[in-house]
């Protein structure tokens, strides 16, 4: 998934005036990795034209470029062109912070070194394309912190490897536990009554995304108030008054959406307390469920 | 196999799913909906999540607002790829959670009403305290037998002097009315007095001028407990006054207007000689913490006239400590500024969340938008006294020392690299020492007010 590779469908690059690309590039300390200002204007054009629109205007292109991290993004493709200064730069940096990610991910040392070891191998590319490593480091964009991006990165590959091994479970120990004859769960939205699926629908899709994100995480994850605070950059007590207004909405909009189709007010209140079962292996099967043979990238 | 940390609705307590009917929950997992506008052709990739960029920069606050609705949606109904942002969040931060928060409290009618009488009650009384202070009279003669002994560090057994606290004398007249009442003194009393004065005073029966002058602070103490007045520096304050009236010993209160801004950090100036006010004031002051320099009043024995000299205008330190540690981007308000029991709240300062700097004055009420640079997207804000710091995205960096009225941006160098991290908490214990703590969790000391910064080990 190299950048280049992600960049080829497009058709219309961005341009981006040398002086500024010159600036970034001085900015950036790119020099000191050894990455020359021609390919670090192409990294910075890559990156805009992946996230802008063809129709950006130039000071919209500054202000994107300005908000990049662009030392970082050097320091990522100095070392997937294979510079040693900036591997060792990056090493030192970074090192210690993976191992530490990837142990909070994983138990045990040998776990987290396993993962975190995984992870270095497609940073430095092990596969070659024209005689070229491939490095996972090229997909880096400089949109967040280099640190964040791996941790991402961590995190995917963690996702990943748990799905290919849930795959991989014996079929012995299926049938121990039973799965192996499970029976199939009918989706439980389709017993139910077509009002009140539509009312749902309805006030659920009147929601902002942020008040599904948060409902989402709250109920179907199980997250704490802190930890969607943290995600979302608010305080603690917000998520909670947030968490109380969108739940109360939603009743709401689907008691009067249920009315609007003709229930009658207490109909619609014992609508709304159907029974709907098998929830948790729902949630189960959609995390582990697969699209195709593609897996998180 | 590895233990993925899945969350299932099975394993949580009954309160948790009593919020959402249970056809909203299982449509909302089994609903997806268009993610709206696409970002860019390749933002997202192939297989319609967002890539690692995009949810690093997602939980670091730094996309687009069109970006982040983006992400949002995706998020919303992909359980895969917010395992993936809850995993990028910095490992700390997880670890340090507060216990859940019920989303749906609701206060029983009976609770509510009965605080709601107590608190008339509490009114009530108050009301009639302030309108009929000479009540107030009978409970002073009481306290003047009844007053645990002062503190010992408060009292010198000098013969010509006596030092109370704390900071500001009564007036000349009312120590002297209470010199000249207090050389009346019945024995009973005087013994009292020595035995609160306890076996550390070294008076002798011939140190005459010493017991009266130990007399005169113990009465001093006893006679101004109520009201506990402060006047507050920096922010509105009420100040009460004490007056001496006609009876000799009316209490009168009035609210003063705000006195100007003062250079000095979050302070609270006792008004009154009053050493249990202090001592009052400490217990009720909560997080703040109240030290009172001390202030002479000097006796002179035995003529009965009393002169009293004010210390240098030394502010009690009733100091309030504001701690700016808050996860990332959080939300946060600070109180700068004294704050009390007796005062309305000191200015509070807030990050909202579209990252601008606010501040309040009104105890919270409302909040005006307090303008530092433009298009910075703060994270964190700190504040002592008139001392404000504020930090962001790109480890951007604020200062300002006039309570948000001009700010200076403060590079964050460090053995001549500079942190390029999005500053997510800032601690202030005082205006010299300054602890910024990064998106990584690196945390990064100052202690010489932001002038020269040592990462923390």
């Amino acid at each position: 998934m190299s950048g280049s590779h992600e960049t080829a469908t497009r058709p219309t690059k961005i341009n981006i005036p040398e002086s500024l690309s010159a600036q970034f590039h001085r900015e950036a300390g790119a020099e000191k990795f050894g990455l020359p200002p021609q390919i670090f204007a192409g990294v910075l054009q890559e990156v805009a034209t992946k996230y802008l629109p063809a129709t950006a205007s130039p000071s919209e292109v500054s202000d994107f470029l300005t908000h990049l991290r662009v030392e970082e993004l050097a320091l990522a493709r100095a070392c997937a062109l294979g510079c040693e200064a900036a591997w060792e730069i990056f090493l030192t940096r970074y090192r210690e912070k993976l191992f530490n990610a990837a142990h909070s991910l994983v138990q045990g040392d040998a776990n987290a070194r396993e993962l975190a070891d995984s992870l270095y191998a497609d940073l430095y590319g092990t596969r070659t394309t024209d005689g070229r490593r491939i490095s996972k480091l090229n997909s880096f964009t400089g949109r967040g912190s280099l640190e964040g991006w791996l941790r991402a990165v961590l995190a995917q590959e963690y996702v990943n490897r748990f799905r290919r091994q849930q795959r991989l479970v014996s079929l012995e120990e299926q049938a121990e536990a039973g799965v192996q004859f499970e029976a199939e769960v009918a989706d439980p939205a389709q017993a139910i009554d077509t009002r009140l699926r539509e009312a749902t629908d309805q006030a659920l899709g009147s929601l902002a995304a942020e008040d599904k994100f948060i409902l989402a995480n709250y109920y179907l994850d199980g997250r704490r108030l802190a930890e969607i605070a943290r995600l979302l950059g608010v305080h603690e007590s917000t998520i909670s008054r947030k968490l109380e207004k969108i739940t109360a909405w939603t009743r709401k909009a689907i008691l009067s959406g249920l009315m609007k189709r003709g229930m009658s007010r207490k109909e619609a209140e014992q609508a709304m307390e159907v029974e709907v079962t098998e929830l948790s292996l729902d949630v189960r099967r959609r995390l582990m469920q697969e699209k195709g043979q593609q897996t998180v990238p | 196999m590895l233990p993925l940390p899945i969350y299932l609705p099975a394993n949580l307590p009954n309160h948790f799913m009593a919020g959402l009917p249970k056809i909203a929950l299982a449509r909302l997992k089994a609903n997806p909906e268009s993610s709206g506008p696409a970002l860019g052709p390749d933002a997202f990739q192939g297989a319609g999540h967002p890539d690692a960029n995009l949810l690093a920069a997602f939980v670091e606050k730094t996309l687009t607002e069109r970006e982040r609705t983006q992400v949002l949606n995706h998020l919303s109904q992909c359980a895969e790829c917010r395992e993936v942002a809850a995993f990028t969040l910095p490992g700390e931060a997880l670890g340090a959670e507060a216990p859940r928060v019920a989303a749906r409290r609701r206060w029983s009618p009976w609770l509510v009403f009965r605080w709601g009488a107590m608190a008339a009650v509490l009114g009530a009384l108050a009301v009639v305290a302030v309108l009929h202070p000479g009540m107030w009279k009978g409970q002073q003669e009481i306290s003047k037998v009844t007053q645990p002994p002062a503190p010992a560090g408060n009292i010198t057994s000098a013969p010509r002097a006596v030092t109370v606290s704390p900071l500001a004398p009564p007036p000349p007249e009312t120590a002297q009315a209470k010199a000249h009442k207090e050389a009346q003194a019945p024995a009973g009393e005087m013994a009292t007095i020595e035995k609160a004065l306890g076996p550390h005073q070294d008076l002798t029966r011939h140190d005459r001028a010493a017991r009266v002058q130990a007399k005169q602070q113990v009465t001093t103490m006893a006679s101004s407990r109520p009201p506990a007045t402060f006047r507050t520096e920096n922010v509105p304050a009420v100040k009460a006054e004490r007056e001496e009236s006609k009876e000799g010993n009316a209490l009168t209160a009035r609210v003063l207007p705000a006195p100007p801004p003062s250079p000095a950090p979050a302070a609270i100036t006792l008004a009154a000689s009053d050493a249990v006010a202090k001592a009052s004031a400490e217990s009720q002051a909560g997080p703040a913490t109240l030290r009172a320099t001390t202030q002479s009043v000097e006796v002179a024995a035995g003529s009965g006239a009393t002169a009293a000299k004010a210390a240098p205008q030394v502010p009690a330190q009733a100091t309030l400590r504001m701690r700016a540690e808050a996860p990332m981007g959080a939300v946060r308000a600070f109180r700068a500024g004294s704050d009390s029991e007796a005062g309305p709240p000191a200015a509070l300062w807030n990050v909202a969340p579209d990252g601008q700097v606010q501040r309040s004055t009104d105890g919270g009420k409302t909040f005006e938008q307090i303008p530092v640079a433009h298009g910075i997207k703060f994270r964190a804000i700190a504040a002592f006294g008139n001392d404000v710091w504020a930090g962001g995205a790109g480890a951007v960096l604020f200062h300002s020392v006039d309570r948000g009225a001009t700010w200076t941006r403060v590079a964050l160098n460090f053995g001549g690299n500079s942190v390029t991290e999005t500053i997510t908490g800032i601690q202030l214990p005082d205006p010299r020492h300054l602890t910024v703590t990064t998106a990584s969790g690196s945390q990064w000391v100052s202690e010489d007010g932001g002038q020269h910064w040592q990462k923390q080990p």
